[in-house]
């Protein structure tokens, strides 16, 4: 509390920075999840094993997967950035199956019959309706990376996981303190605010 | 609805890009994980952004293997190293106890080696140490090295899993001065190590003599009277082509090094440990002093 | 407008998995604004005969034509854009409001924005809807028998030149049914579209169609003018079927044939 008021400039300028590479992430992780969301919606015997491979991956401890990343794309924004888009993938591929699935077939006979493309029923049809189930998943993925997002501070300085790892580190429980305390806040935010666009959504 | 959606991505993707683009010309500076390698790789980046250079930090990396090995991928620019480390630890050579000669052996292998510059070295001097509380010292006679390794059989050490380890810690003082067979050896987290000296659990403990806890808590370090520990002066490393790029690294970085002494040392060390202070705040004290 | 024609030569379709063909050798010929209705029990394939003609399903064997093109050498989409296809759950767009609905294929075909609207209007106007009162409504706030016929308004849009209909006034009560086979008849009537009908009901049957085609098991028991049928029966099943030789029936199918088809 003490360190988050006499160090609110550091505090919020590495708040920034989990918020960027959570953002970040979350828009690439969408872009690929949502073909592979609508995979699996499409190929109801794929499904399960697209699924369950992503959740697979899923239950790999963060740091292990972190340390593979590293070798790989060394350290800083990279490695944790792919993590975070690598995990995130489970939650938003099977909100966006189960988004799709939700369709009444009827809709999507009578796009079909009409004369839509397999693109355009996605577009017109199935996306809009799929939204609120959508954002309810982006919403689940949003908060399991901001928590993810703090080994940043592990491999090279990205995020409030900075504070807190530096704390560790340094043997100082205000850091430690002052690093979990804004990554909740930021959890709690972002939670309310996604409710809030599903609700708009809904309707 | 699909334009929409695709100027989102773009605006989302954009710090993405820009960081990327940001990346290319930031200083990356690493430290190790511990207090004195943050607060100096504080004063290097500090000095860099006030010479007006973007800076990225990449603290709290590890060891001396990772800091390393990130140097030598190109995952940082530059981080501060000790002679001594670099020579034992990097190099495995035997431990040379004249700064001057040390630097030098070490400057040459690397650049020949590794294409790794070393920049002037500070006159701080990290070396290994054993201390003990005043108390001790007067009760038992012992004010130098040798001795320790006489009286050890009556004192307890207390100490890290590093010290027992290292070519240059137990092993290398025993091999040296001979003696040195202790009473007991504990080992301890490094920041609980000289709570056992406060508390009588040991009699003497490792240290390393810019440890912050020397100053607070008086404690007194014993003279290293046959030169066996290398010397520890702390130096800039600089990845060559990050230097060639940026050749002003070497001006600022030049200019605060001698500024860096024991004594300074120490109390920035003690104001992290004992104080809790953020060694950004410490560092930029430290920079602001004339 | 020219209304289209529709030919089925030889059809046979299997649905991957199944062993016995949904459709077996079809053929039949449908032509210049008629409304054929296929008459049949669940599982007789005249549901999946239907759909072989905007290809929503695949032939095993023969050819559709439509307006003597094989369907198979058209463009999938394209062909559906042209063909109108209305199904018993509507299948509205719950995203969009009426108004967006039955624009949908005209949007598709790229008309201007002014050519939709008043198009919306013309159409909700002439399934006895207000357009004023229904163009922005969401499907979620209209009652069965609205829904088919803003099902129906969005299939015809597009002046499509044939219309494919599966079943679709079953989930209505009597009334609105009654009420609805009135209204399609008025419009297949004006728009002289020809209509192929999909019904297991034989009174509709005999209330819509020009001709009957009655089928079975995959096949055609008998296909022909609904008195015709009623009269000459083929087999012993269409016999049964439509209560031929019972007088009762004939003065109630002719009795409700002509109510349908005056003001």
């Amino acid at each position: 509390m003490n360190y988050l008021a006499s160090h609110s400039w550091r505090v919020a300028a590495l708040a920034a920075g989990h918020i960027e590479l959570v953002a970040v992430a979350l828009v690439v992780a969408l872009a690929v999840a949502i073909p592979l969301g609508v995979l699996a919606a499409r190929r109801p015997r794929i499904a399960p094993w697209l699924l369950g491979t992503l959740g697979a991956i899923y239950t790999i401890p963060s740091l292990a997967l972190l340390a593979v990343f590293v070798e790989a794309f060394g350290l800083g924004f990279a490695p944790i950035f792919v993590a975070l888009v690598v995990y995130a993938q489970f939650m938003l591929a099977r909100s966006v199956a189960a988004g799709i699935a939700s369709i009444d077939r009827a809709q999507v006979d009578a796009a079909r019959g009409l004369g839509m493309s397999p693109a355009q029923v996605l577009y017109r049809v199935e996306f809009p309706q799929a939204l609120p189930v959508v954002i309810g998943g982006i919403r689940v993925a949003a908060i399991a990376m901001i928590a993810i997002a703090t080994l940043g501070g592990y491999v090279g300085g990205v995020g409030l996981g900075v504070l807190i790892f530096n704390g560790l580190t340094l043997h100082q429980n205000a850091m430690i303190v002052a690093g979990s305390i804004a990554a909740s806040g930021l959890a709690i935010a972002v939670d309310g605010l996604l409710r809030l666009t599903e609700r708009l959504f809904a309707n | 609805m699909i334009s929409r959606r695709r100027a989102l991505a773009l605006a989302a993707t954009a710090p993405l890009l820009t960081r990327c683009v940001f990346n290319r010309s930031a200083v990356r500076v690493g430290s190790k994980n511990f207090t004195e390698s943050f607060v100096i790789a504080e004063i290097y980046a500090q000095s860099l952004e006030a010479a007006g250079m973007p800076v990225e930090r990449l603290f709290n990396l590890g060891s001396t293997q990772i800091a390393m090995a990130a140097m030598r991928r190109g995952n940082i620019d530059l981080y501060p190293e000790y002679t001594g480390t670099a020579l034992i630890d990097v190099l495995h050579l035997p431990p040379i106890a004249n700064s001057r000669v040390a630097f030098e052996v070490v400057a040459r292998a690397f650049r020949q080696r590794y294409d790794i510059i070393w920049l002037n070295p500070s006159p701080m001097n990290d070396s290994q140490a054993l201390a003990t509380t005043r108390a001790v010292a007067s009760r038992y006679g012992v004010a130098t090295l040798s001795d320790c390794a006489r009286l050890a059989p009556r004192l307890r050490l207390a100490t890290i899993q590093e010290f027992l380890a290292r070519p240059d810690g137990l092993p290398g003082l025993k091999r040296f001065y001979g003696g040195f067979q202790f009473r007991e050896i504990r080992t301890y987290d490094i920041a609980l190590k000289y709570r056992a000296l406060l508390q009588s659990a040991a009699e003497v403990s490792s240290a390393f003599s810019t440890d912050g806890a020397i100053a607070t808590y008086d404690l007194f370090v014993l003279r290293d009277d046959r030169h066996f520990w290398s010397a520890y002066n702390v130096a800039p490393v600089v990845r060559a082509r990050a230097l060639a790029a940026r050749p002003k690294i070497a001006d600022v970085l030049n200019a605060v090094s001698p500024r860096i002494t024991d004594r300074a040392a120490q109390m920035m060390n003690a104001k992290v440990e004992h104080d809790q202070a953020d060694p950004a705040d410490v560092a930029a004290a430290f920079l602001r002093q004339r | 407008m020219n209304p289209a024609s529709i030919t089925f030569e030889g059809v046979t379709v299997r649905y991957p998995g199944v062993q016995r063909n949904a459709v077996t050798d079809i053929s039949l010929e449908v032509g210049g604004g008629e409304l054929v209705v296929l008459l049949g029990p669940s599982g007789c394939g005249k549901s999946t005969l239907l759909r072989t003609v905007n290809r929503l399903v695949a032939l095993q064997d023969g050819r559709v034509l439509v307006d003597a093109t094989d369907v198979a050498q058209l463009d999938a989409v394209e062909l559906r854009r042209s063909v109108g296809y209305v199904i018993q759950a509507v299948g509205l767009f719950a995203n969009m409001s009426v108004a967006q609905n039955i624009g949908v294929v005209p949007s598709l075909l790229r008309w201007s924005r002014g050519e939709i609207d008043a198009r919306v209007d013309e159409l909700l106007r002439l399934v006895g809807l207000d357009p004023a009162a229904y163009r922005n409504r969401r499907p979620s706030a209209l009652s069965g028998g609205e829904a088919q016929r803003i099902g129906v308004a969005r299939a015809i849009a597009a002046r499509p030149r044939a219309l494919l209909m599966d079943e679709p006034f079953g989930a209505v009560d009597v009334v609105v049914r009654t009420a609805l086979q009135r209204e399609l008849i008025r419009i297949v009537g004006e728009l002289r579209t020809t209509t192929i009908f999909v019904t297991h009901d034989v009174d509709e049957a005999f209330r819509l169609a020009d001709r009957i085609v009655v089928m079975r098991e995959g096949r055609i028991e008998q296909a022909g003018a609904p008195f015709d049928v009623f009269q000459a029966p083929a087999t012993p099943y269409v016999r049964q079927l439509v209560h031929a030789g019972d007088d009762v029936y004939r003065r109630y199918y002719m009795r409700t044939r002509e109510l349908l088809r005056t003001t």
